[in-house]
């Protein structure tokens, strides 16, 4: 390690610098930001529409299975039915979304009624936790999440 | 055949590091993906590819943080060597070449000899330049890999925010994370603990036939003598 670098040495790391580079930022086809954007939109629009089948068929199989789990009933009727229900009808929206965050594999959605954290499952936008409300120093509180 | 192999023995130590620089970072590309899917799966998400893995910035930020390092090892060492000296060491100048040293010892301008490298031979920029390049490389290379770690970093601290159903972060609220200072750090310390360690274990020890250490045989006070 502390031997003093020579002209090839440099070249070898150059080269392979490059190489590495270009690995890493070679394109894996992910699905847009604004796609995210469209998801957390069709699913307010399915609970809009009392469409609990369109809405759960826009969660992760982690989220229906949590929110199926804690109802103790199917996702489509959990989605619209009880607390679960009530909040999600109350936050649903048709304005656009005011913010959309992208990092990974991870995205954030800020709406002007709710805050919605999605996942690339397979290659699109799925909904990991929506109906969401900031903690300080927490991570939000979410009326359906799934982990 | 013979010209072949004329070629790898005389390019053997860069194709050697070449050869485990590729073997290290499939091992890490490969045990990285199954320790990012251990993740994955705990969060109720759904497991990733390799070729997907090494797109992400999860694996970018462990590249890079580890390279920036590296050569900011490289960079101090060539630079700090030119003014520090360091009495019995092989990797010191002797105790009276502090400094940059005479044209005449660096064999530049009227001092170069035919076969010199061309912007070796005249005064002006060229010279300067090339008489720095070595630094000059290394130290671009240092602060661009260590940019792209502060890049690739706030994504891959975002993307675990979000995964955690907190705020993603920006570029400049990253650098004053401690995870930024911390992964840069950690890395410096180990650095130079090594080079350090380096300088003064081969004051004392040897290792026959190599050029970092000094001939087997010479006094401990010998200094800028190399194997």
């Amino acid at each position: 390690m502390t031997r003093r670098p020579t002209h090839r040495d440099v070249t070898v790391l150059l080269g392979a610098a490059c190489v590495g580079m270009l690995v890493l930022t070679a394109c894996a086809g992910r699905p847009a930001a604004s796609a995210a954007a469209g998801t957390a939109s069709a699913f307010y629009s399915a609970i809009g529409s009392s469409d609990g089948a369109a809405a759960c068929g826009l969660l992760t199989p982690a989220a229906r299975h949590t929110l199926e789990s804690d109802a103790d009933e199917s996702c489509d009727e959990a989605v619209l039915g009880g607390d679960v229900g009530t909040t999600l009808e109350e936050r649903a929206d048709p304005r656009p979304a005011s913010t959309v965050s992208v990092a990974g594999r991870e995205a954030q959605v800020v709406l002007s009624t709710d805050v919605v954290f999605l996942t690339i499952t397979g290659s699109t936008w799925r909904i990991t936790a929506v109906g969401c409300d900031p903690r300080p120093q927490r991570p939000y509180r979410c009326v359906v999440e799934g982990s | 055949m013979t010209g072949l192999r004329t070629r790898l023995e005389r390019n053997g130590l860069s194709l050697f590091f070449g050869v485990i620089f590729i073997a290290a970072i499939a091992g890490q590309a490969v045990s990285g993906v199954a320790l990012f899917n251990e993740t994955q799966i705990s969060a109720g998400l759904a497991p990733i590819s390799l070729v997907d893995y090494v797109t992400t910035s999860a694996f970018a930020v462990d590249v890079t943080e580890n390279w920036q390092s590296e050569f900011l090892q490289f960079l101090l060492y060539i630079v700090a060597t030119v003014f520090f000296l360091q009495r019995g060491s092989p990797e010191s100048k002797a105790l009276d070449e502090a400094g940059r040293e005479s044209d005449e010892d660096q064999l530049v301008a009227e001092f170069a000899t035919a076969d010199s490298p061309r912007w070796a031979r005249a005064r002006g920029w060229r010279l300067s330049v090339y008489s720095r390049s070595l630094s000059l490389v290394m130290g671009s290379i240092f602060f661009l890999s260590w940019l792209a770690q502060s890049i690739t970093g706030s994504v891959a601290y975002s993307e675990e925010q979000m995964r955690d159903l907190q705020d993603p972060v920006t570029w400049t609220e990253y650098l004053r994370l401690p995870d930024f200072w911390s992964r840069t750090l950690q890395n410096w310390q180990s650095e130079f603990l090594a080079v350090a360690s380096m300088v003064l274990l081969s004051i004392y020890l040897r290792e026959r036939g190599s050029p970092e250490s000094k001939p087997v045989g010479t006094p401990h006070e010998a200094t800028g003598v190399e194997g």
